[in-house]
């Protein structure tokens, strides 16, 4: 990187720059949430939905071409990408979307949440191996997706990227004491005349929405990585669900900068880069919590003097 | 026909799950100021009935009106997420109703009501401690200050006084009991409960939950034989 001129740099990468961090800023906000209700495994599972519906997009390319270029005029990337981009945001809008009403419609209806999201994730990895397959090209771009390659991101796509997470900072930013609420006590929610099922669908619409275009822009090994990482990072030093959220928009700012300068710097991919840097933040906020437990700065779980639940139960 | 002062009217109503009602034929008339204790084996139905009258679960016969629009209600602490890190302050802030445009802010009369509220139920000195790190009875006492956020004209508490140690029993039955001195202006206050003698000096009659039904009593019919043989699950006492 010491032989680059900056400004060269900036002109030929800025866009991905500004991508992995803005990206970095408030996805692991949004991954914050699906930690909290006991939902992470959505964080690999959602992107992994939306990579197969950018594939799927690519193996009827040309039916949809044939039949239905009157509602998003794709045409094949390169020709103009713009409108491919659109195209390809659409189908993983509807995998990703479609793919959590039917997970929350299972887990309404069983117990077994966890098995539900993992064999969504085994189905939606086949799927995308089997819809790539049915088109050379569609094989080529998502194996690019794949590898978390985040440096050809065009001035059009940034601004698709920067407007949508300003739209999901501005919702949070409104309504995360609401989201917050409907997660930790939906019985509390409706006592207090919250219409949980529109609040639900607002969450669902902002996951949706960040995964189905950030699988586009950033792809989904960095988008697997943002999710997760820094807010389970976070959830290991915050005492607040305010320091919470700001640990895990900091933690994933700081992956995101680390993860150019270790890509740069060594010529390695960006995005795999990034998600290593947030796995070492990981690992060292279990080793703080770990040193300050040591060094008693983090209290034992305070307990009462024991009492049985119910002194009446039969034994 | 409802009296002027009832808080919540309930007449002839069936409350369940699916198809299957649990319990049937309930007829009560909630007024201010009342304590009532609600006891019943287990499984016999009581949270059941607590969602009932909460509005949680829509009868399947009968009806439920709720007079006020200040209900709260502390649930089984069991029951709420772990993985949340919320702070025991941001936890009593939840109590709040929304604002004009649906959100929820912590202005700084929320924060001095927050703060009140803690140290009304002796706990103001852990708002800035996790939630998840309190003990049960001092989570208990927590959700307690919760539901007081809302300064209830009804409030209902899910077995607030199980799984926690004798000195934050007494502490919860003793805010419980200053709540009700206000006579009627004083909030409605339904416990769901297990032990008879812890709330023998509060409730003023309770509502027996058994067999499909609900029977309200007055306290001192609550140390019947045959109520305690049922509860005990031993015949002896009956």
């Amino acid at each position: 990187m010491g032989d680059f001129p900056l400004d060269l740099l900036w002109e030929l990468f800025g866009n991905s720059i500004l991508a992995a961090l803005s990206a970095g800023l408030v996805v692991p906000v949004v991954g914050a949430y699906l930690l909290a209700r006991g939902t992470g495994f959505y964080g690999v599972t959602l992107p992994q939905l939306a990579a197969a519906g950018i594939a799927f997009g690519f193996a009827i390319l040309s039916w949809w071409q044939e039949n239905m270029a009157w509602l998003v005029d794709a045409v094949e990337h390169g020709d103009d990408s713009h409108l491919a981009l659109h195209y390809h945001i659409l189908w993983a809008g509807v995998f990703c979307l479609g793919g959590m009403i039917l997970m929350a419609k299972a887990s309404k209806e069983s117990t077994r949440e966890t098995g539900n999201v993992a064999a969504t994730f085994a189905i939606a990895s086949a799927l995308t191996i089997l819809f790539a397959h049915m088109s050379p090209l569609g094989e080529v771009f998502v194996h690019g997706l794949l590898r978390g390659e985040i440096l050809a991101i065009d001035g059009h796509e940034l601004g698709i990227l920067l407007s949508t997470l300003g739209v999901v900072v501005i919702l949070l930013a409104l309504f995360n004491r609401n989201l917050t609420l409907i997660s930790f006590d939906s019985q509390l929610a409706k006592v207090l005349g919250m219409r949980l099922a529109g609040w639900e669908s607002l969450h669902l619409l902002i996951v949706g929405t960040t995964v189905s275009v950030c699988v586009m822009t950033i792809g989904p090994t960095v988008l697997f990585g943002l999710l997760v990482l820094p807010p389970l990072a976070a959830r290991h030093v915050a005492r607040s669900m305010t320091a919470y959220l700001f640990l895990s928009s900091a933690g994933g700012l700081a992956s995101a900068a680390g993860g150019i300068l270790v890509s740069f710097e060594y010529d390695l991919p960006l995005g795999p880069s990034l998600v290593l840097v947030a796995a070492l933040l990981l690992a060292l906020a279990v080793a703080a919590k770990q040193i300050q437990r040591l060094r008693g700065l983090v209290p034992a779980k305070a307990a009462d003097t024991k009492t049985p639940a119910d002194p009446y139960r039969k034994p | 026909m409802s009296s002027p002062q009832s808080l919540l009217s309930v007449q002839g109503a069936a409350f369940g799950f699916g198809t299957t009602p649990i319990l049937q034929g309930v007829d009560l008339e909630i007024g201010g100021g009342q304590a009532l204790g609600i006891l019943g084996p287990n499984g016999a139905g009581k949270t059941t009935l607590m969602r009932g009258l909460l509005g949680l679960i829509k009868p399947m016969a009968g009806s439920v009106r709720r007079n006020t629009d200040a209900i709260a209600y502390v649930p089984q602490q069991d029951r709420l997420g772990k993985e949340w890190p919320l702070s025991t302050f941001e936890l009593v802030c939840m109590g709040t109703a929304k604002s004009k445009f649906g959100g929820r802010l912590h202005t700084r009369s929320v924060r001095n009501a927050a703060e009140a509220k803690l140290d009304m139920v002796g706990l103001l000195h852990m708002r800035s401690a996790p939630f998840s790190s309190l003990s049960g009875g001092q989570r208990q006492r927590t959700l307690l200050a919760r539901a007081l956020m809302r300064d209830p004209m009804l409030l209902l508490l899910d077995e607030s006084t199980s799984g926690v140690d004798r000195p934050n029993q007494i502490k919860i039955m003793r805010i419980l009991s200053d709540l009700g001195s206000g006579g009627d202006a004083a909030p409605a206050v339904l416990l769901v409960a297990h032990q008879l003698e812890l709330i023998a000096n509060w409730a003023k009659e309770i509502l027996w939950v058994a067999d499909g039904g609900v029977e309200r009593r007055p306290m001192r019919d609550a140390d019947m034989p045959e109520k305690l043989g049922i509860l005990f699950g031993d015949s002896s006492h009956g």
